[in-house]
């Protein structure tokens, strides 16, 4: 027998306790049987270690290994820049490594919020004395005293209990107190069995004592903190994009390095001229900007979202909004608006009543089919009978009070009834009797109003009103209001009757008729529903609702789904029939048990998909984890807040919509600006290969070569990184788990079409103003060190004119430029006008000349910079719209 | 063949013998109970006696009470006694210089397969639904899965192997459905003879496989999660007190009864 089971003789013998409680030396010795009665929390992890792990990766080893090399080229070449270029290298690994530790390593905050919920000191009874001790001290077979306003600290069995409700919101999802009583109701698992309280749980009314027969990690507390902190988590889209490009990128740079070292080594350039030549071509092919520029484009983008009600908390979950195949919802509050709205009323004399308006506004109709005065008078009555016998109120548009009662207040109020009146006795609503009912003085006259649960007033009923007047529920009577019932509880209504009598007596009553209520479904849902359907997502509704309120919710707001499955129906299924289950069809999941929705999350992940999930109860921090993108509730616990990757401030699907519209745009403005850095590669590599091979001075220095890496391209890359969304991006699939930033494309448009061009560009400026100042090929030496700058720095703005152009005709991935408004991006503007003065600045002032190796160069020559950035334009704008034409 | 269980009057080994108990019964062995003087708390085991004796009789199976005045006469009782199997509690709160009495058993090296108990939760041995035994990837011995298999069978339960492999966070960011189902076939294959006896045996597990990054949390995730009422883990009798002994990682803090099986390895 488990100990639930057990009598209270038998409880106290197995546990070897009894009602004085246990002795302090059985205390002691059963502390060390059984450890402390704590939540175990993982080790916290060395911030500094994982910091410092930031260095010895793949990619930071490499541009340490290039930043040693510098500096070991400065001893052999000094005066060449070579140790700018060493602290310029080892500045890019600091900040690379600063934000990728800042992006991964956030405290986890979770069980923290989750411990809050234990009590840290509880009454026991030791020695026959009732002591306060530290909750941590509890053993097996500890008798503690409940009072309410406590806290729970372990699992206990009632031995004592005095109308105890306890709110085991945190461990089922369930906020209404659950009522605890002396016997199991015949449970099979402790968790449903009534004569037990749980750690981590509350007393919200009532008084108890019980035994302890579980403690710490053993309780069923101890399984949610377990979930909560051990739920592992996979690599972010993102991460694993970013390790991807990462490897591929460094595999290219140190592939050029070796390739050209080689090929200097063996041309007689000697080892060391070699060694430098690659190190540079490794420099300008690893795009050092690459990391910070993500990380600040994500920033941006959550900052973006963060007004649309969705507040990211993890950056790298900006992006895998963008890859989102399925959303599992709630659907309280987030479907709907969970506001309660009296939308039909059934009158006992046979008329039905419809009532427009929603929520609890209080402007409506009511379509009464019969305009007599003594059908109007019966509504009123009704209307009346329901709004005085409530505690809830609406003043002044502030609502106050249970969701069901506040309905019947907006519609009294809708149909313009004064609810004043004189309160003299009210019997309470209890789950047991399943009704209320006041007694109340209106006028001169004491009428007691009823309302509750339809079988039980029925069954109290001896009359229904009906037109001319009161006439006896008989079984005719009967059978016509149960058809009514069954008519709205199929149409997923919540119905309640209504009932009046002149005495304070809750028999014989009068039925005046039912009202049906309904959570209404939010306005904006069906049309973010339908966006998701476009964008190839599909939806789910979890709830702990019936399977008739969940379907007729998801009808209502245009929720596709094949059929319901119940948490029963769940409960059968094993892991790998769940996602057979899950793979062709939609399913809405009702009646759900705490615990399942991460059955739910595993099945779809293993059906590869990326699955948002909402969730607002403690018991929902599992789940949350185990989503790729768990979003939390504004409203909801901070244990599920602090699990979560998003918290939606309004509680509002549509954010969710506007989240992924969000995600997806992140993720093309990544390809945007990735295609552009890779552009700006090949005007940095091409001015070497050809200076190594053809007989012309070196057109492009290291430091010049990092001024456009970690300078000019930033702030445009940044700003397409907060371009607005494409028109299309939410019209297409969502980003699959094989579509990869950095494709073939990506190579394609930045180094083969773009790339070229721009290198062309850079030649051309660079060789053009040579041959214009009387430079004749062959001569490799120019002798002139300010003519040299100034053909550097030709070099140097026909790279950076390209890339301003690349970033303008980059703002549509698919679409003509010119289509976008010139001034919707009002960052790109500001940093294009950055980099005009960065370009001034190279021309002008003299100190950062002497840093950048650069010079002025007279205007009459910089004309030469202005055929290329238009024939980017042209072609680029061109290769879009045959590509575009293509795919259609 | 005898199955001996150690008690001291604590309630975990109270519940430690009732597992002890049924596992006797299951393989018609002997059953003795056995406490060594000096360790004994008098008031205390009567009672747990009383317990154990009413099981017993539930089961009906014979006990005998067996009694040794020093623990270092374990070993040389364990040799003449033909034991085939020893089970022992083990408590919570043990350090380097406060050894546990099942920390001494199992150092002691004696000829005897150990099952080290720990219990959390009490009064579960009596009703056991669900075993599990967790491997790493298909490393099973078949002692390891007599034990598995005499537990579940003895309480008719739902019975689950969890295979698990470590991997780094990155390898498992590149582990896509297909790999997870070829390497649960690959495992079934390496565990097809345990699936031929159990046929053979009218005995049905389910094999569950899973990458992991850390073996103890992804146990203890998944027990969280399906709700099993006892774990049968294995290790060895050269496990050390520096962490590398599984008793310590799986008994730091479980969230279930937990059998921990050290099977003594036979010169052959």
């Amino acid at each position: 027998m488990k100990p639930y089971e057990l009598s209270a003789e038998n409880l106290l013998r197995q546990f070897r306790t009894c009602e004085g409680g246990l002795d302090y030396g059985e205390a002691i010795k059963r502390q060390e049987e059984f450890g402390s009665n704590v939540i175990e929390q993982k080790k916290k992890k060395n911030y500094v270690k994982e910091y410092f792990k930031q260095y010895v990766e793949f990619f930071p080893i490499l541009l340490e290994i290039a930043g040693i090399l510098a500096f070991i080229a400065q001893s052999y070449q000094p005066g060449q820049g070579n140790d700018v270029l060493g602290y310029a290298i080892f500045g890019a690994v600091v900040i690379n490594a600063s934000f990728t530790f800042w992006q991964n390593f956030k405290a986890d905050k979770a069980m923290e919020a989750l411990l809050k919920l234990m009590p840290t000191i509880v009454k026991v009874r030791r020695e026959n004395k009732t002591l306060e001790v530290d909750a941590s001290e509890l053993v097996p077979g500890d008798l503690i005293i409940l009072e309410e306003g406590d806290k729970i600290a372990a699992d206990a069995v009632l031995l004592e209990s005095n109308e105890l409700y306890i709110n085991a919101s945190s461990l089922n999802g369930e906020s209404k107190p659950s009522k605890r009583s002396l016997n199991s109701g015949g449970a099979k698992r402790s968790m449903d069995a009534t004569n037990m309280v749980y750690a981590g749980t509350a007393v919200v009314n009532g008084s108890a004592k019980a035994v302890v027969v579980a403690i710490g990690m053993a309780t069923e507390f101890g399984k949610i903190a377990t979930l909560t902190s051990n739920i592992e988590k996979g690599l972010s889209p993102l991460e694993k994009e970013i390790i991807s490009m990462t490897k591929i990128l460094t595999i290219l740079a140190l592939l050029a390095g070796v390739v050209f070292f080689l090929l200097g080594y063996f041309s007689g350039k000697g080892a060391l001229i070699a060694a430098i030549f690659a190190l540079s071509l490794i420099v300008a092919n690893v795009p050092e900007g690459l990391l910070p520029t993500i990380t600040l484009s994500l920033s941006l983008a959550s900052q973006r979202m963060a007004k649309r009600n969705a507040l990211i908390k993890n950056l790298a979950s900006v992006q895998t909004l963008g890859s989102v195949t399925t959303i599992c919802t709630d659907k309280t509050g987030t479907l709907t608006k969970n506001e309660m709205s009296l939308k039909e009323i059934y009158l006992s004399s046979g008329e039905r009543v419809s009532v427009s308006g929603g929520g609890y506004d209080l402007s409506g109709e009511f379509s009464l089919v019969s305009e007599n005065e003594r059908s109007k008078n019966h509504l009123e009555n009704l209307l009346k009978a329901g709004a005085f016998n409530c505690r809830a109120t609406i003043e002044d548009g502030k609502t106050l009070g249970d969701p069901t009662e506040l309905a019947l207040v907006a519609a009294a109020k809708k149909y313009a009834i004064d609810v004043k009146f004189e309160k003299i006795k009210e019997n309470p609503f209890s789950s047991e009797r399943k009704m209320m009912s006041t007694f109340a003085k209106l006028g001169d006259k004491e009428i007691l109003y009823v309302k509750g649960a339809p079988e039980v007033v029925f069954l109290k009923s001896k009359y229904y009103q009906d037109t001319d007047g009161v006439k006896e529920f008989d079984e005719d009577a009967k059978a016509k209001t149960q058809a009514e019932l069954e008519s709205f509880q199929n149409r997923a209504f919540r119905v309640l009757a209504i009932a009046t009598h002149d005495k304070d007596e809750e028999e014989n009553l009068t039925l005046l008729g039912l009202v049906a209520i309904m959570d209404v479904p939010r306005e904006e849902v069906k049309e973010a529903l339908a966006k998701c359907y476009t964008a190839g997502i599909r939806t789910i509704m979890i709830t702990g609702d019936n399977e008739k309120t969940a379907a007729a919710i998801g009808r209502s707001v245009g929720l596709k789904f094949d059929g319901v499955l119940t948490g029963a129906d769940v409960a059968k299924l094993s892991e790998e029939e769940l996602q057979e289950t899950l793979k062709e069809k939609t399913y809405i999941f009702a009646r759900m048990a705490s615990g399942q929705k991460l059955k739910i999350a595993d099945a779809l992940q293993s059906n590869g998909e990326v699955i948002a999930m909402t969730g607002d109860g403690v018991n929902d921090a599992p789940s949350l984890k185990k989503a790729d993108i768990g979003i939390s509730m504004g409203s909801g616990t901070d244990v599920a807040k602090e699990a979560s990757d998003m918290i939606l401030l309004d509680d509002n699907f549509n954010s969710i919509v506007s989240a992924i519209e969000e995600g997806r745009t992140v993720y093309f403005n990544i390809k945007k600006f990735v295609t552009y850095i890779l552009s700006s590669n090949v005007p940095e590599i091409a001015p070497y290969i050809l200076s190594f091979f053809l007989k012309i001075p070196n057109p492009l220095s290291v430091i010049q070569i990092l001024s456009i890496d970690l300078g000019s391209d930033m702030l445009p890359g940044l700003a397409l990184g907060s371009e607005a969304p494409e028109k299309n991006v939410m019209k297409r699939a969502p980003v699959g788990k094989d579509e990869k930033i950095l494709d073939f494309e990506v190579f394609k448009r930045g180094y083969f079409l773009i790339g070229v061009i721009e290198a062309s560009a850079a030649m051309f400026a660079f060789i053009t103003f040579l041959l214009s100042h009387g430079w004749q090929y062959g001569q490799v030496d120019l002798h002139d060190p300010v003519f040299q700058a100034q053909a550097m720095t030709m070099t140097l703005l026909g790279a950076i004119t390209s890339q301003l152009a690349n970033a303008w005709t980059m703002r549509s991935w698919d679409f003509n430029v010119w289509t976008l408004r010139w001034n919707s991006n009002k960052t790109l503007l500001f940093s294009m006008a950055t980099v005009f003065a960065w370009m001034w600045t190279l021309l002008n002032v003299e100190s950062v000349q002497k840093v950048f190796n650069t010079a002025h160069v007279p205007l009459g020559d910089l004309w030469i910079l202005i055929p290329f950035p238009i024939i980017i334009l042209v072609f680029h704008e061109t290769y879009k719209y045959f590509r575009l034409q293509k795919m259609a | 063949m005898r199955v001996v269980s150690l008690i001291n009057g604590s309630l975990s080994s109270e519940s430690s013998s009732i597992y002890a108990l049924r596992y006797a019964k299951k393989l018609d062995c002997k059953f003795s109970l056995l406490y060594i003087r000096e360790k004994i708390h008098s008031k205390e085991l009567d009672k747990s006696f009383e317990n154990i004796k009413r099981s017993a009789d539930y089961l009906e199976v014979e006990i005998e009470l067996l009694i040794l005045e020093d623990l270092k006469e374990l070993k040389s009782w364990v040799k003449s006694k033909d034991v085939d199997m020893m089970f022992c509690s083990s408590r919570r709160n043990h350090s380097i210089f406060d050894r546990s009495f099942a920390q001494s058993i199992v150092k002691m090296d004696m000829k005897v397969d150990l099952a080290v108990v720990k219990v959390v939760k009490l009064f579960r041995a009596n009703s056991v639904d669900s075993v599990i035994l967790p491997i790493r990837g298909s490393k099973l011995s078949i002692k390891k899965f007599t034990l598995f298999y005499a537990f579940a069978f003895a309480y008719e339960s739902k019975a689950e192997i969890y295979s698990i492999d470590k991997i780094s966070k990155r390898e498992l960011a590149k582990v896509d459905a297909l790999q997870i189902k070829e390497r649960l076939k690959e495992v079934i294959f390496n565990l097809r003879h345990y699936f031929r006896i159990a046929t053979l045996m009218g005995f049905k597990f389910n094999l569950k496989h899973d990458y992991t990054l850390a073996e103890g949390e992804k146990i203890k995730t998944h027990i969280a999660q399906n709700g099993y009422d006892l774990m049968i883990v294995g290790a060895h009798y050269d496990g050390s007190f520096f962490g590398s002994h599984p008793i310590d990682a799986f008994f730091e803090n479980p969230i279930m009864n937990t059998i921990y099986f050290i099977a003594y390895e036979e010169e052959l």
